[in-house]
């Protein structure tokens, strides 16, 4: 017989979903966790982290949950090009390409670390932007990213092209679309995170992205919070701009002051609520179209070691150019699978391949895809295809590309709604794209603010 | 020296004109040197077959801002405005008229970015709001400099624009409203607002130099002294004024060495892309088309679809000549029947997303044959039989358009319009915009913060900007 009351419900169990449960229940709470699908988590996820939230890591003791790192700053390579830790290598390597990027790489990476560690109080407190205060150089600086793509702001600083098109992954990485206007924040949002310790960081966890999410369900559960599996949520149960409850999709009414949701925004908005409880004005927005993309995993289970022109240890590269962006971009917006996507290769085991693929249009072709990163590693890696034993794809979750405005938003903004007693906790609560689990922390800070126990 | 001029301005268009009369009614010694054989730039009609005449450039420009307008005197000087006209778009079987619903938005927006760029120092940063404004709810696309023209259209409702290369869908992609062109005000076409001004110019006494192409601009110590003539010669000038583009103006006119290395690369890094070719036919008789009379004056938007524009922009970016191109048409002849002999009609075609650059080689006759004949297959869908009359062809392509109106890579914009380069990002090189790192050097024409904003807005800042300092004896 299950209880018909908590004091808060999550819904989804994602990264965001489960940090919820897990500080929620550690504050005394009594918490469910409902999920749709019928496992906690599947067997497949993204290789690597660059945005956990260090002290909700802290908070929930997530190293005796069994969380580690295998890897702490993974080097970016690409072909003729290794970004790394190491200064003089990395200088190496750029002045083979291109000896003017050598010193404009170290100006830029020092300029873009500073100011991005100036932000981080608005980007892990909950400050908003404008408030933190900052040199005038650094100023000016936010001010020419606010309104420039990464790839403009990129093909400005340096010369060669494989410099450009590797450094605007990680615009593209959380979420942004390079080649758009604001895109370049995004590269700034990535490098005020850090990853154990080390700004700027990509990191291998132990186990992979899995193992983060079983400690984080694993310290959900030691704190006593409930869960559900195969348990679609109908809708919100509301009452005067407040939720009340939430209806399962078995017809079951479960009551609760507080509901966090891991879902999209966009879509718990205009699923979850009835539509009279959101002003016309949030209504009209949100029926109008949104074209989403996103990006898929694929991971290759091989023979052998592959044959790539990179470190083990490194995360491999392939998108040569910064005009790959666009047009892979332009594709996937028309709904085709992107001719030449771009690709991130991670050697999570010596035979096992992580590959994260962007961008994926919602209606994208299964076989195809991959077949395509097939084909476009073997380029790089020659015998690649006769190695593989199976290619597993993580279903793609695709979502509207990140909009500057998410990335400038105090955290109050992204995360509380219309409704009293909602609050966001999913991916695009963050301000970008990223597995970190901050919109959680500042969700449940912000609930115990505005109801004190 | 004894003829030694107060300011020398390159470029007798309409930044070139307006600076010239301001400069020269206030009591300074003013030339202009004008490449071509005629003064009016963008502004000169010529003829393009027997009897057919045509502006080769653009049949509409940014509005005139009002209180500049009445500044120069223009109606005074024979120049005359009537209200605009109304674009339609046409398709095979229907028509819709363009509504205007953010000219007023657009216009308060142009004043208030003119208003900031003619600060003498624009307080830095420029905020535009970006930061300040609370997120709504689900953020709405509320500041142009964010928004994309998707998000301010309505689905029935199409943002139409001439002759673009763009993607509808990219945020920023709204601040092209601030530089649409508005049509037919001038009696006269262009044509009658280039007289005007080159009767006020002459009028205050700016000496006009025609067929003198500038081949270098000298300079001393990072402060210029003279321009220096292709024909042999040099000019002596406190001051020197250029209309021309920001790559043109540095690149081409400076040796290399004269300029600090960061700024050669910042001007490097500006984009200038050329994304129109223009078709000027000349037809034996006037379109019969019943719907052609029952459309209003504007601008004619052939079949425009948001989707198409973004395959169009797609392969615009590769340099390959797009198989639905964005078409503009107009009927000059129409608003000023002396342009075409009796009976005939003048219609001239803004096509968008035409490549500077081809991806694989030259402008040959062959690629030029190709998007003539792509461009007139889908006019005759919309105007059947016009292909019939059409007696007389002249194509301009972006190089033809870099040759002739020297304007880089054949960008008439001046520059990309997105939000990295607008505002006191355009051309970003000196917090003191007009003025720029070189002593005496002041940058008007299209690359300029006020060049997007309106006609002769940007000649005129750089004007005041020119006085202020020779009045205030920063210039020797």
């Amino acid at each position: 017989m299950s209880e018909t009351r908590y004091d808060a419900i999550v819904i989804g169990a994602g990264v965001g979903g489960l940090a919820a449960a897990a500080l929620l229940a550690k504050a005394g709470r009594h918490t469910l966790l409902v999920e749709r699908q019928p496992a906690l988590f599947g067997t497949l996820a993204p290789a690597t982290l660059s945005a956990l939230d260090p002290r909700l890591a802290k908070m929930l003791k997530l190293a005796k949950h069994g969380f580690g790192y295998a890897a702490r700053d993974l080097p970016l390579a690409a072909p003729n090009l290794l970004l790394s830790r190491d200064r003089h290598a990395t200088a190496r390597s750029l002045a083979s390409l291109m000896p003017t990027d050598a010193a404009a790489y170290t100006v830029w990476r020092r300029e873009m670390l500073s100011l991005a560690k100036a932000l981080r109080p608005a980007w892990w407190d909950g400050k908003a932007v404008a408030e933190v205060s900052l040199k005038p150089a650094q100023r000016v600086l936010l001010d020419r990213l606010t309104v420039s793509s990464a790839i403009a702001h990129l093909c400005a600083r340096f010369e060669s092209d494989a410099l450009r098109a590797a450094l605007a992954f990680a615009a593209a990485e959380c979420g942004a679309v390079p080649s758009e206007p604001g895109s370049a924040l995004a590269l700034l949002w990535s490098a005020a995170q850090e990853a154990n310790g080390a700004q700027g960081a990509v990191s291998l966890p132990k186990g992979g992205v899995l193992a983060l999410l079983r400690a984080l369900s694993d310290a959900a559960q030691a704190a006593g919070a409930e869960v559900r599996t195969a348990t679609p949520v109908a809708r919100l149960l509301t009452s005067g701009g407040a939720v009340t409850g939430v209806e399962l999709a078995a017809g079951e009414s479960i009551e609760t002051p507080l509901v966090f949701c891991a879902l999209g925004r966009r879509h718990t908005l205009a699923t979850l609520l009835p539509p009279a409880e959101l002003g016309l004005g949030t209504a009209r927005t949100l029926a109008r179209p949104v074209e989403e993309i996103g990006n898929a995993v694929l991971v290759f289970a091989l023979s052998a070691a592959p044959n790539l022109p990179a470190p083990p240890d490194a995360r491999f590269l392939i998108a040569e150019r910064p005009e790959i962006y666009e047009s892979a971009f332009a594709e996937a917006r028309a709904g085709r699978n992107a001719r030449e996507p771009v690709l991130e290769l991670v050697r999570e085991e010596p035979t096992r391949l992580v590959v994260r693929v962007w961008p994926v249009a919602p209606s994208y072709a299964r076989s195809d895809l991959v077949r395509t990163v097939t084909l476009m590693i073997e380029r790089h890696a020659s015998g690649f295809a006769n190695l593989v034993v199976s290619a597993d794809l993580l279903e793609p979750e695709t979502t509207a590309p990140v909009p500057l405005e998410r990335l400038l938003a105090s955290a109050q903004s992204r995360i509380e709604t219309p409704l009293r007693g909602l609050y966001m906790v999913g991916a695009d609560a963050e301000p970008a794209n990223a597995l970190s689990g901050r919109a959680a922390r500042l969700a449940v800070a912000l609930s115990q603010k505005a109801r004190p126990r | 020296m004894t003829d030694r001029y107060d300011a020398a301005i390159i470029g007798a268009g309409a930044d070139g004109l307006t600076a010239a009369a301001l400069l020269a009614r206030a009591g300074q010694r003013v030339v202009v040197l004008e490449r071509r054989a005629e003064p009016g730039g963008r502004l000169v009609t010529r003829e393009f077959h027997p009897g057919f005449r045509a502006a080769p450039f653009a049949d509409a420009l940014p509005p005139v801002p009002d209180d500049l307008f009445r500044r120069l005197d223009l109606a005074r000087h024979g120049a005359w405005r009537a209200p605009a006209a109304d674009a339609v778009a046409l398709w095979p079987d229907r028509f819709a008229v363009v509504p205007r619903r953010f000219e007023a938005e657009a216009e308060a927006r142009r004043a208030a970015a003119l208003a900031h760029a003619a600060l003498p120092e624009p307080p830095a940063p420029p905020r535009w709001n970006i930061l300040a404004k609370p997120a709504a709810d689900i953020w709405p696309a509320d500041d142009w400099t964010r928004a994309s023209l998707a998000d301010l259209a309505e689905a029935d409702a199409p943002l139409l624009l001439d002759a673009p290369a763009l993607d509808p869908f990219a945020p920023g992609t709204a601040l092209r409203l601030l530089s649409k062109p508005e049509d037919g005000p001038w009696r006269g076409g262009l044509g009658g607002l280039g007289a005007a001004l080159l009767a006020a110019a002459r009028e205050a006494g700016a000496q006009i130099a025609c067929n003198r192409e500038v081949g270098d601009i000298r300079s001393e110590n990072g402060r210029v002294t003279a321009l220096a003539t292709a024909e042999g010669g040099d000019i002596a000038a406190r001051a020197v004024l250029s209309t021309l583009d920001l790559k043109r103006t540095f690149l081409s006119l400076f040796p290399w060495s004269a300029l600090p290395s960061a700024t050669v690369k910042q001007i490097g890094a500006f984009r200038m892309q050329g994304s129109t070719a223009r078709l000027l036919c000349a037809l034996s008789v006037r379109p019969r088309s019943p719907l052609l009379a029952a459309l209003p004056r504007g601008a004619v938007h052939v079949m425009p679809d948001a989707r198409a524009l973004v395959d169009a922009h797609a392969a615009w970016r590769a340099g390959i000549i797009s198989e639905k191109l964005p078409l503009t048409l107009r009927f000059p002849s129409r608003v000023d029947p002396g342009l075409a002999p009796t009976g005939g009609a003048v219609m001239t075609v803004s096509i968008g997303a035409v490549p500077h650059t081809l991806f694989d080689g030259v402008w040959t006759n062959e690629k030029r044959n190709l998007l003539t004949a792509r461009a007139l297959d889908a006019i005759e869908q919309v105007f059947p039989g016009i292909g019939a009359t059409i007696v007389g062809l002249e194509l301009l392509t972006p190089p033809d358009i870099e040759q002739q109106l020297g304007a880089t890579a054949g960008d008439l914009d001046g520059g990309e319009i997105a939000p990295d380069q607008m505002f006191a990002f355009r051309p970003g090189l000196s917090r003191k915009s007009p003025r720029t790192p070189v002593q005496g050097l002041y940058l008007a024409g299209p690359s300029s913060a006020a060049g997007p904003l309106g006609t002769c807005a940007a000649g005129a800042i750089a004007a005041d900007a020119l006085l202020a300092d020779l009045r205030g004896g920063t210039l020797p």
